[in-house]
């Protein structure tokens, strides 16, 4: 009976189904449960319908009918429809969504194996898994969850029972059972994690050496190329090389000199130079006449440089002089002024002058803003940084202040009340000091000073060392010591000088200081110029060449600048040690300081002279024009310190005046 | 094939029941923390918790899931068969969910819980086909009746 119906249904129904009726053989399967024949043919004539009605997702061929009768009987299905989704529900209806993943490819099914050998299921692993909390996830073998639920509560009284009292061997028994097993499972779970982690491994030690063996070979090729490019470059090198001796030596030959050298040509040059601008004064000689003896001391200097300068000397003589733009001026002190600093540009200014006294200007609108107590003699150099000043005077003392603390006195409250209150006259009197700290550890006068942006703190003194300060203790941290490092390494000195209308005993002993990082370079009275180590405190290089007491030098990474009383302005190189330019000057060089690329120089002359190195072109500062200063009295006023920064010069002069530039 | 024993699988009716907020938390950050190398167990656990939940986003989602382990996880075809079919079950996907089942009956015929989903899955089959039925017959009937209308209209007419 069971045949010739599986036979009926199979001639039943449209060609599309056939094939997968014929393949289920389920319609057999639930005649054991029902005998009637009633119920049994109303189910075959259900399963037709639903056939009729039903979709094939693997069929390309969308039945709407069907869709939307499952649609309607599916509640669960069915998005919860609001006026607003309705139209949207319909449209989704019409339209084939996908509403199931894609199903696995038919190629992936067939491989099923065939028996489970792992020793536990997916599901016993999910039981006992450890985001449950322990105690709860006995799940008894048996099956049924919601009879699993009530089990679950009784292991829990079990676990309780077996906790607190023995209840009896046997829950406990079942309960330890239990357990064990799990622990079991949990095991084999944790070596299958462990295997499948360890095969991931695996893969990426290949993948690793792969990518190892393709980074050696690239890294091969490059060597390779490498050394292609760099001997290529060579033969262009020289081939280049080789025409620009070509080029030199012809040049050479038309040059109406007096020396071969490009170094003399060059000097004479700028002496040539000078002297059409200052209208040949004698004292041009004396430049020149220096220079000549030191051509043996021009070392590495190639002739492309020099042919590059001999052509950039070509340019007109006459100078097209550009003025630096004078700012503003203003009288500052009574006296000459030995040192300045400013903060900032248009900021505050510290003035220092041989009058003993110390004066804080506000340049924005040059007011006087007070005094700077303390000194007992008058400071010959200071340094400032923003809101910290460090005063060096003859006082052997070198004071720290801050404008920030309110040390600066009012000049009005000081004004001379002789008459009046001699109370007053003490109480301005020198034992009232607002400076910060006061470094005391030098037993001369200290005449040079300078101050670095990381806060080392250098004085030199006239007891010829050198000291290095602790700005917040106020002690000293290194003292470097002119006489010991003599005695190491005894350097020519030079006792000749030019001028003997001052002597050496008078001179102050060093007047030259500037540091960076952890150089200091330091101009003596002897001429030499020494670059120390601070780490180490001893000096790392000596510059020979100046023959009269050094009075300002400044350096940075590549150069030296330094001025001096025979004067010249020489240039030098720090990483060879050699010199490699000389600015020879009319007068004694008082000061010079070098900012972007510009070197401002004063000398013995009311005019600033500042010189562009890179164009070689040279300005001149000065508060009136050249042809009054030659005439009159003003031509005596000569600067005497100048500070140049950020493109404005300060300079102080003779006469206590201040000017200040934009250069 | 004698002597082995049998999947312990979940009953079919677990599907329905869904996972604790905490413990579906929990499994989610385990998951999590695994990346990028999850191994088989947590996505099993996610796909489980995933599909017993009541979003049908979420239960896709485990599907998906159960489709990617069969894929990676050739030791544990059989298991993954029958927990897409479930699902397929719970979304009324009754074909497909047939489909598998039967591949999982040809290896393992004597599976309980498999042999259970089967019987499920026939009634609601069944039911199915009893509210197509009538909506079959509603809609003969109401085409009867709108013929016989226009047809006696037209009689009237001619007399």
């Amino acid at each position: 009976m069971e045949i010739s119906k599986n036979r009926y249904l199979n001639s039943k129904p449209s060609d599309k189904r056939s094939q997968q009726r014929s393949k289920s053989s389920q319609l057999t399967a639930p005649p054991t449960i029902l005998q009637k024949g009633v119920s049994y043919w109303s189910k075959v004539l259900a399963v037709t319908t639903w056939s009729l009605f039903e979709s094939n997702p693997s069929n390309p061929f969308v039945n709407p009918v069907s869709r939307f009768l499952r649609s309607l009987s599916h509640p669960f299905v069915r998005p919860k429809l609001t006026p607003a989704n309705f139209g949207n529900w319909i449209t989704s209806q019409i339209h084939h969504e996908p509403s199931v993943p894609a199903p696995l490819p038919e190629s992936l099914l067939r491989e099923i194996p065939d028996s489970n050998d792992t020793p536990y299921s997916l599901l016993d692993g999910y039981e006992v898994s450890e985001t449950k909390s322990d105690n709860l996830s006995l799940k008894a073998k048996n099956s049924g969850s919601s009879a699993g639920a009530l089990k679950q509560e009784s292991q829990n009284s079990n676990i309780s029972q077996a906790s607190s009292n023995d209840a009896s061997p046997a829950s406990q028994h079942r309960f330890l059972v239990n357990y064990c097993r799990k622990l079991h499972v949990r095991r084999n779970v944790h070596t299958s994690e462990l295997v499948q982690i360890d095969a991931e491994l695996s893969k990426l030690h290949l993948r690793r050496r792969q990518v190892l063996n393709k980074l050696n070979h690239t890294e091969d090729k490059c060597l390779e190329y490498d050394s292609q490019l760099t001997s290529l470059e060579k033969q262009v090198l020289e081939v280049d090389s080789k025409e620009l001796i070509d080029d030199y030596v012809e040049g050479n030959v038309s040059q109406d000199s007096t020396t071969a050298t490009g170094a003399f040509q060059y000097s004479s040059n700028d002496s040539q130079k000078l002297t059409a601008v200052n209208k040949g004064t004698p004292s041009g000689a004396a430049p020149t006449s220096a220079s000549n003896d030191l051509a043996s001391d021009y070392l590495n200097f190639s002739a492309a440089s020099a042919s590059e300068e001999n052509q950039k000397d070509e340019q007109p003589t006459t100078l097209s002089l550009i003025s630096g733009t004078p700012v503003k001026q203003f009288q500052a002190h009574s006296s000459p002024i030995t040192s300045l600093d400013f903060s900032h540009p248009f900021g505050n200014l510290v003035t220092a002058s041989l009058d003993k006294t110390v004066k804080v200007w506000d340049m924005a609108g040059v007011v006087c803003l007070g005094q700077l107590e303390g000194h007992e003699d008058y400071v010959s150099c200071l340094a400032m940084q923003d809101s910290f000043i460090a005063t060096g005077s003859m006082d052997s003392s070198v004071r720290l202040w801050n404008l920030e603390n309110g040390t600066l006195q009012n000049t009005k409250e000081h004004s001379p009340s002789n008459e009046l209150n001699g109370n007053d006259e003490k109480a301005k009197s020198h034992t009232k000091d607002n400076a910060t700290t006061i470094l005391s550890s030098h037993t001369g006068p200290v005449t040079a000073l300078t101050l670095s942006s990381d806060d080392v703190l250098l004085t030199g003194a006239n007891d010829k060392t050198v000291r290095q300060w602790d700005i917040i203790t106020g002690r000293c941290i290194q003292t470097l010591d002119f006489v010991w490092a003599d005695t190491q390494d005894p350097s020519p000195k030079l006792t000749t000088v030019n001028d003997p209308t001052y002597s050496i005993t008078n001179e102050p002993f060093i007047r030259a200081l500037d540091c960076l990082d952890a150089a200091v370079a330091s101009g003596t009275v002897d001429g030499l110029i020494r670059i120390w180590d601070l780490r180490v405190g001893l000096p790392v290089r000596s510059f020979f060449g100046h023959t009269a007491p050094v009075s300002t030098l400044q350096f940075d990474s590549n150069y030296l600048y330094s001025g001096s009383f025979d004067n010249s302005v020489r240039i030098w190189d720090l990483r060879s040690g050699s010199p490699l330019d000389i600015i020879p000057m009319e007068k004694r060089v008082s000061s010079l300081r070098v900012c972007e690329g510009r070197l401002a120089v004063a000398a013995e002359d009311p005019s600033i002279r500042v010189f562009d190195v890179n164009s070689h072109r040279t300005w001149i500062c000065s508060d009136y024009p050249q042809n009054i200063l030659n005439n009159s009295v003003l031509g005596e006023v000569t600067p005497t310190y100048l500070q140049y920064r950020d493109r404005f010069l300060v300079d102080g002069k003779t006469d206590g005046s201040v000017s200040i530039f934009s250069a | 094939m004698s002597g082995q024993t049998s999947i312990h699988l979940p009953e079919p009716s677990a599907i329905q029941k869904a996972v604790p907020v905490e413990e579906f938390l929990q499994i989610k950050e385990q998951y999590d923390s695994e990346h990028p190398l999850i191994t088989l167990q947590t996505k099993f656990n996610l796909a489980w918790a995933l599909v017993c939940s009541e979003n049908l986003q979420q239960v896709q989602q485990g599907l998906t899931l159960f489709c990617t382990v069969y894929r990676d996880f050739p030791e544990r075809r059989l298991e993954a068969l029958y927990y897409i079919a479930l699902t397929q079950y719970k979304i009324k996907q009754y074909e497909e969910s047939r489909r598998y089942l039967n591949m999982l009956l040809a290896k393992d015929p004597s599976n309980s819980q498999a042999l259970k989903l089967k019987s499920l899955l026939y009634n609601a089959v069944t039911t199915e086909g009893y509210i197509g039925m009538a909506v079959v017959a509603g809609a003969v009937v109401s085409a009867a009746a709108l013929v016989g209308w226009a047809s006696k209209r037209i009689f009237s007419r001619r007399r």
